[in-house]
């Protein structure tokens, strides 16, 4: 509002203003739908002109809050209102209405001597009034004291006996209610596969780029390695473990490139890249390490993962294969939300931006594939009958997953078999 | 330092809060010391309730020892200037249904002693409608990107809310359609609120959050 919105919302707000401020300027809706001009500055100034909040922010009672209360009608809402907020100063009008009790000797316990004040001063009128009636809402009314003094305390008065404590009670039965939920949302077993998933493809990226980092620096020492190696990992083991061009041999070459030995000792003879110091040279080297061992992590995590789902989900993994069907399992959520997903679903599953594409504009071709085109399956049926393996995929997943969660065969076998058989149609 | 709404304070363009646990922050926000009382900077690029204000909200229902049951109370953003605003006496009951986002909120909670977690889903409010003790609360806040909001909203305005009390809603038209524009979106969900509240003021809280709108009503 403060900044010119496109057309779109202005329209809107102002409708929204029309409609509900023109209608209703007798009832409630006063103060707040004066009918806004749209820029900031007029809201402000709308502000100031009432008295209560910004001259005197101090008064926080609660009475003094709503600048339009005046003219709101229907506010039935003050009796609700003051169970919360405005109780101190319904309070005295309590301790007045008591002393009458106190002719009738019940609950003198609570009258302090402040409070007999006023009673000398006011029981004969009252007498007068009710005598008779009294004795039958006595007792009611002094029960409807006593809970409604007893609610208030929990704003107003800083004593910290009952109703403080019952906040606290409340406040600390549901921070350990939530804890344990927490808690438990974390104790499903898949929970640690779909991280570890989730993980492996960040692991990749990382890799690729401390790796094309560590190779751009070596080949200001060795720039024609790069096109003869064309592996990353092989490339930075080798830098990693020879380092300096100087000291190849066909030896130490060999471990890492069986076939090129010949080639890249060749080249590193006649290199035109510049000598390298060895402070330099160690620097390049530890680079190198460190992105080795993000590879050496990815490994472990595999294993991780290979293991977690063979237990988790025994069919589902034996079909998709442990890596995919970790994600697809993370995409899910857990394996109770897998098993009841139709396999349209899962057909989809990663595939949700262009799925949203073609929902928004029906002249986009919708996705045939997510996740489950890197099956190997998929990949290897030609291009225009991939959608049609991804389908008979995505079917034998759904039921595998159902039959891991509700069952407890092993129909690996048959699925894949299956699997096969369509594969063979699509080849 | 000029009290804009009780509580809400605005300096140079930027809002404030008075910090109810002096010397934490909550979100990376800015501290500020002024007459040795510390004030933490409201972002409404992060909260959409700020947002609303910085737009223009003419009327914040919120006050010291308010009753707030906050929807979607997600890592405490929000709920932590709510809960400077209603201070020690105030409660706020922040219901959220993803435990990633709850395990924030609770610590947040036991640091805070105005804040109450519920991890629960607010489309069955059922679920969590004894924690209230069947009391009525004074404000209903909803930022929750669900298909049914408006929906949401009405089922908990039912239960916890009593005639004449104030309830704010955040928008979001994503999240319900992603072929309508914004525009008419927001016209239907509007109606749906309608069969529960009055509707006070609608407001964009463009340039903070794309497509969004907050929604200022008054329970029927």
């Amino acid at each position: 509002m403060r900044r010119k919105t496109g057309g779109k919302f202005g329209s809107i707000r102002k409708s929204a203003s029309q409609k509900y401020g023109k209608g209703k300027k007798k009832d409630t809706a006063r103060g707040f739908s004066k009918p806004s001009s749209g820029s900031k500055r007029s809201s402000r100034s709308d502000r100031s002109e009432r008295p209560d909040r910004s001259t005197r922010p101090g008064r926080s009672t609660g009475r003094s809050k709503r600048p339009d209360r005046s003219g709101r009608s229907k506010r039935s809402g003050r009796s609700t209102k003051s169970k919360y907020s405005v109780r101190p100063r319904d309070k005295p009008l309590v301790v007045s209405k008591r002393p009458e009790g106190h002719v009738f000797k019940k609950p003198e316990m609570r009258t302090s001597k402040k409070s007999e004040k006023p009673a000398r001063q006011k029981p004969e009128s009252h007498k007068a009034k009710k005598t008779e009636s009294y004795k039958v809402d006595k007792a009611e009314s002094y029960a409807l004291q006593k809970t409604e003094s007893y609610e208030p305390k929990k704003r107003e008065s800083y004593e910290p006996k009952g109703p403080e404590n019952r906040v606290d009670e409340l406040r600390k039965k549901l921070i350990g209610k939530a804890r344990s939920q927490v808690r438990a949302k974390y104790e499903g077993r898949e929970a640690h596969a779909i991280r570890a998933a989730a993980l492996i493809g960040e692991l990749d990226s990382c890799f690729n780029l401390l790796a094309e980092h560590c190779i751009e620096w070596y080949s200001m020492h060795f720039p024609e390695l790069e096109r003869i190696a064309r592996d990353n990992e092989k490339m930075l083991k080798l830098i990693y473990f020879v380092g300096n061009r100087e000291k190849f041999t066909n030896e130490n070459v060999t471990e890492q490139f069986p076939e090129k030995a010949e080639k890249i000792v060749n080249a590193a003879a006649k290199s035109m890249g510049s000598d390298i110091q060895e402070p330099a040279l160690k620097e390049i080297q530890l680079l190198a390490l460190n992105s080795l061992q993000l590879k050496e992590e990815r490994a472990f995590l595999i294993t991780f993962i290979e293991s977690e789902m063979l237990e988790v989900a025994k069919n589902f993994s034996a079909v998709a294969g442990p890596l995919l069907a970790a994600k697809l399992l993370g995409e899910a959520g857990s394996m109770k939300r897998l098993a009841v997903l139709p396999s349209s679903t899962i057909q989809l599953f990663g595939a949700e931006k262009a799925l949203f594409r073609h929902l928004k504009n029906r002249q986009v071709k919708p996705p045939k594939h997510g996740f489950i085109f890197m099956h190997p399956l998929v990949q290897k049926t030609p291009r225009k009958n991939k959608g049609k393996m991804a389908r008979a995929l995505a079917g034998k997943l759904a039921i595998a997953a159902r039959e891991d969660f509700f069952g407890e065969k092993d129909i690996s076998e048959g699925l894949l078999k299956g699997l096969e058989q369509r594969f063979e149609e699509l080849k | 330092m000029k009290e804009i709404f009780s509580g809400i304070f605005e300096n140079e363009g930027k809002l404030f809060t008075k910090n109810l646990v002096p010397g934490k922050k909550v979100y990376g926000e800015r501290l500020v010391l002024v007459n040795k009382k510390e004030f933490r900077e409201w972002v409404p690029w992060r909260s959409k309730l700020g947002a609303a204000i910085k737009n223009g909200l003419k009327h914040v229902p919120l006050q010291n020892g308010s009753k707030v049951l906050y929807l979607g109370s997600s890592e405490g953003t929000t709920p932590s200037h709510v809960s400077d605003i209603i201070g020690k006496n105030g409660l706020l009951l922040g219901v959220d249904i993803s435990e990633r986002v709850m395990r924030k909120f609770i610590q947040l909670c036991e640091q805070r002693k105005n804040l109450v977690p519920i991890l629960a889903d607010a489309n069955q409010p059922e679920q969590y409608a004894e924690h209230l003790e069947g009391q009525a609360v004074d404000l209903l806040f909803q930022d929750i990107s669900q298909k049914n909001q408006a929906e949401i909203f009405n089922k908990n305005a039912k239960l916890f809310l009593k005639s004449g009390k104030p309830g704010l809603i955040a928008l979001k038209a994503k999240s319900i359609s992603q072929k309508e524009s914004p525009e008419q979106v927001f016209r239907k969900e509007i109606k749906v609120l309608e069969n529960e509240f009055k509707i006070l003021q609608v407001l964009s809280l463009g340039p903070f959050e794309k497509d969004h709108a907050m929604v200022f009503g008054e329970k029927k």
